[in-house]
């Protein structure tokens, strides 16, 4: 038997899974819960916990909001023999990692979405245009996994006057297709590929791009620290609010709309390493003049 | 499915990865800590920080110069002076023409000194010995450095770096061909991986030099370079290598009064046409151990031994009477060098105000020529130093820099350089700087141990051989001594892409070493050299760069009425690098001299080069074809009156494989 959308009376029930338990996927969880519960009179049960220690059951929770990939694949496969599944909102998942395995069939019902993790290709390529005027050829290399990736970024570089310059890593290792792409670029756009940009990689591709002057931009404040130039992200706590406000809003509409790009971001730069490179960046004023773009 | 990623930790080549497992895309990448990759102190200096005027070129200035060897390239640096010893050794120094060696700059490349120890510490081979294809960028320190260098960067540094290995992995094939003898291959094959690479370059070039003297040239090189990263915070770097460079020297007989009993007309062959040879092998090592994110150490070890073939019979020839008299003497400089060093430094930054680098240096040379030092012995120098720098920053805007080299010599004794330079940021983006320092050169063996005789034998007549001394040092020598008061600003207009780098500066050389009278090598009040110099670097478009260099000198004299002359008015050079479309680009570089004097007052020497390229890529090749002209405007003197540099073009295919 299942309840569906039948929550018209009693408490809304809301299960929070997380991939893993406390850090980012915690302060998204409760991000997001705080904004669910803005101007909302109804109470609402919430269940925050890692995904493993769900039980299908009866009543099953009114909505289903996933926090990481782990998460959502848990959530997806409890529900699977379910006609009739409760909504599933996923956040704090990349764009690939959440199309690999999100099930079709629910994505066109609307009852599965997502706040993606990582930033559209239009505002990464947006942003090295912003910080570096001069840049023509922007490169990047990934795995076989990320394939799909490639084409949004490159148009993203077509529409800022770029060129994307890339390589696919093959079984001779990261360091050819590396080499391949750095000679002609004046910026390496690292992609949360973990085939290629992990932390036994990263030492080496910094240390690459830096002895040729090119700056790496990252997607986590990790890579800012590590010695990229500057990083795009967005924290688990924009995610999570957004995620909140979309679940918020689409609860009297009792569907989800389509997945989202994040909205907010933050910008980190490593002010050593802008000034070694003789560049002049502050993160606000970027922060400030890329939002512009992105909401003219 | 399992797939090999090679080269992805530093314990194992090949790490064997799950792509259906763990390298899922997920959230994961996006929360993983990483290692702290460039830490301060692994983070090259801001120009605008550095304690004195810095010049960069890099490789792409480099390749689009045309330039076919480092001294060549110095004349985009402002204040430099080039010419070509007997037309076949370039040589490149800063401000005055005090030496055809080039032995008052320093040469280093990747870290370790260039100098010859058998001719007064020259560095023109030095700069020679090294494969432009190969160079990553070259740092010219203009002014003094021995604070930080030691007792040859005596005029300025070129700190000459090459690529690291693990960016020239594959291969690379250079053809040039041209006008004046000009051939020139390069063949460069390299791999490995990120904790393993290795490079070998082999090179050869020829040419026939200047019009009106003997100087073709054949140079070969073969280099090879290792680098490892046996862990994360370890870093060895193995050369090794061989140069031969093969020169005309010497001009061909002339009429003059021969001088054996009064004079008589005749022939005179002083300095006999030939070919000398200079051979060079060496071997260096340098390990880096990082031992945080601000501390770092180094050590590095060299040795290098060199041969020098210089054998000819000088004559003279006349009529006396009846008799065909002819004087003869052997003239050989031939022999060998050899030296070593072992150097260590230690970085520390203690925190946002303070860091100090210091360390110390061993050095030894030895040289041997029967010929020059008068004895089958060998002769040999030693030196020991210790160098410091602290790096203060009072506030957010100052920076202080007071460093200083102490040096044990054994036979000249204590040297003492120190240096102190402030940098004050006007703006993050205008930074004026002001110093004084005091350098040192300490004599070389020649100056100190040669003992050259020249022994005249005759024929045609009845004469005893008469012993001629050519050379006698004393070994009285002392140091030379530069002080030096400098002030710069270094400026960026960010929005029209301009950088200003000026200098103005008051040199003063003390104790200058010369050739006396009587043939020994003594120290007398030297120059005064003054002036100002500034570049531009304009970047008006993305595809469009042009920089502008100039200086203006001024020499008071020492001790010699012609030291005036040393140094030109002025010099300037004009370089325009343009990207066209159709992956096309062409630069154009005139530089010019007003008249100085090298071995003869020159006149005003104006070469205008001019070099344009195509680039392309075939089936994951790079290709480059190229057309350089040197001298487009016609020719001009170089070293003495009539030693001319005339138009050339060589064409050049490189392939990058």
């Amino acid at each position: 038997m299942t309840y569906g959308f039948a929550w018209a009376n009693g408490p809304l029930k809301i299960w929070v899974a997380l991939s893993e338990e406390g850090g980012a996927h915690a302060e998204a969880a409760s991000a997001l819960r705080a904004e669910v519960e803005k101007g909302q009179s109804r109470p609402i049960e919430w269940v925050i916990a890692p995904w493993r220690e769900f039980r299908a059951g009866v009543p099953e929770p009114g909505w289903v909001v996933a926090v990481g990939s782990a998460a959502q694949r848990g959530m997806q496969e409890m529900f699977a023999a379910d006609p009739t599944p409760p909504p599933l909102l996923t956040v704090l998942v990349p764009r690939l990692g959440f199309e690999r395995i999100a099930e079709q069939r629910r994505l066109r019902a609307g009852t599965l979405s997502a706040v993606y993790l990582d930033q559209p290709p239009a505002r990464q390529l947006a942003l090295i245009r912003l910080a570096l005027p001069q840049a023509k050829v922007v490169a990047t290399v990934y795995a076989a996994e990320s394939r799909a990736l490639i084409a949004a970024l490159e148009g993203a570089a077509q529409a800022q006057g770029m060129k994307l310059q890339h390589a696919e890593v093959g079984a001779a290792g990261v360091f050819p297709a590396l080499q391949s792409v750095l000679s002609d670029a004046q910026a390496l756009l690292a992609v949360p590929d973990p085939a290629v940009f992990n932390g036994q990689n990263v030492p080496a591709i910094l240390t690459a791009a830096y002895r040729q002057q090119i700056p790496l931009i990252g997607f986590s404040p990790a890579y800012t620290k590590a010695g990229a130039l500057l990083s795009l992200y967005s924290t688990p706590a924009q995610s999570g609010a957004q995620a909140g406000v979309l679940l918020r809003l689409s609860l009297s509409a009792k569907s989800l709309p389509p997945p989202q790009w994040p909205q907010d971001f933050a910008i980190s730069i490593n002010a050593s390493v802008a000034r070694s490179m003789g560049l002049a960046l502050d993160e606000a004023a970027l922060a400030a003049q890329l939002k512009q773009r992105s909401h003219p | 499915m399992r797939r090999c990623f090679a080269v992805l930790s530093a314990s194992t080549f090949c790490l064997l990865v799950n792509t259906a497992g763990a390298q899922e895309v997920s959230e994961n990448s996006y929360f993983e800590d990483l290692p702290v990759v460039l830490s301060v102190t692994r983070l090259a200096q801001p120009l605008d920080e550095t304690p004195g005027a810095v010049t960069i070129i890099d490789a792409d200035t480099i390749r689009r110069s045309g330039a076919r060897d480092v001294a060549e390239l110095l004349r985009l640096v402002p204040g430099f002076l080039f010419t070509r010893r007997y037309g076949a050794n370039p040589v490149a120094t800063y401000h005055s023409a005090l030496d055809t060696y080039g032995a008052r700059v320093q040469v280093f490349v990747d870290g370790h000194s260039m100098y010859t120890p058998y001719f007064l510490g020259g560095t023109q081979w030095g700069m020679l010995g090294v494969v432009l294809e190969d160079i990553q960028r070259i740092e010219v320190l203009r002014g003094s450095n021995s604070a930080a260098y030691g007792s040859n960067a005596f005029l300025g540094v070129v700190n000459i770096i090459t690529r690291h290995t693990a960016d020239t992995h594959g291969g690379m094939v250079s053809v040039s061909a041209g006008e004046k003898g000009i051939k020139q291959n390069v063949v460069r094959v390299g791999g490995g991986n990120d904790v393993a690479s290795v490079r070998i370059t082999a090179s050869r070039r020829n040419d026939d030099g200047l019009d009106n003297v003997y100087d073709d040239m054949r140079l070969s090189q073969l280099h090879l370079r290792t680098d490892l990263r046996p862990s994360p915070s370890d870093e060895l770097r193995f050369h090794l290598g061989s140069v031969t460079h093969a020169f005309g020297e010497g001009a061909p007989p002339s009429s003059c009064n021969a001088s054996f009993i009064g004079k008589q007309p005749g022939t005179c062959d002083g300095s006999p046409i030939r070919t000398n040879e200079w051979r060079r092998a060496y071997a260096f090592g340098h390990w880096t151990h990082t031992l945080g994110a601000d501390e770092s150490f180094t050590l590095s070890a060299h040795h290098e031994t060199e041969r020098y073939t210089d054998y000819s019979i000088a004559s003279q020839r006349a009529k006396l009477g009846a008799f065909n008299v002819v004087a003869t003497a052997v003239l050989d400089v031939s022999g060998t060098s050899s030296r070593q060093s072992i150097e260590a430094q230690h970085t520390k930054r203690f925190n946002e105000y303070w860091r100090v680098a210091w360390g110390g240096e061993l050095r030894r040379e030895e040289n041997q020529s029967v010929a020059v030092y008068g004895n089958p012995d060998s002769v040999s120098a030693h030196q020991a130093r210790l160098f410091a720098n602290v790096e203060w920053r009072p506030g957010r805007n100052w920076l202080v820099n007071a460093g200083g080299m102490v040096e044990q010599h054994n036979i000249i004794g204590h040297l003492f350089a120190p240096r102190l330079m402030v940098n004050y940021h006007l703006t993050p983006d205008h930074t004026v700087r002001a110093g004084a320092s005091i350098a040192q050169r300490a004599p070389g063996l020649l100056e100190l141990r040669a003992k050259h005789d020249l022994t005249v034998k005759y024929s045609g007549i009845v004469l005893n051989p008469v012993v001629a001394a050519y050379l006698k040092s004393t070994g009285k020598a002392q140091e030379e001594i530069m002080i030096t008061n400098e002030v710069g600003y270094l400026g960026k207009i960010r929005e029209i892409g301009l950088n200003i780098d000026f200098r103005g500066f008051v040199e003063r050389m003390n104790d200058r070493l010369t050739k006396s009278a009587a043939l020994d090598f003594v120290n007398s009040p030297g120059p005064r050299i003054r002036g100002f110099e500034y570049q531009f670097d304009w970047r008006p478009l993305a595809d469009t760069r042009l920089v502008l260099s100039e200086a203006h000198l001024r020499e008071d004299k020492g001790s010699y009425s012609d030291e005036t002359l040393e140094t030109p008015r002025r010099t300037a050079s004009v370089a325009w690098f343009q990207k066209l479309p159709l992956n096309f680009d062409f630069s154009l570089i005139s530089y010019t001299a007003t008249p100085y004097k090298w071995t003869g007052l020159l006149p005003t020497s104006r070469q205008l080069d001019g070099r344009v390229a195509w680039n392309g890529r075939f089936e994951g090749q790079r290709i480059e074809f190229a057309l350089t002209t040197q001298g487009l405007n016609g020719g001009h003197a170089e070293l003495a009156p009539e030693y001319r540099f005339t138009r050339r073009t060589f064409a050049t295919l490189r392939i990058d494989f």
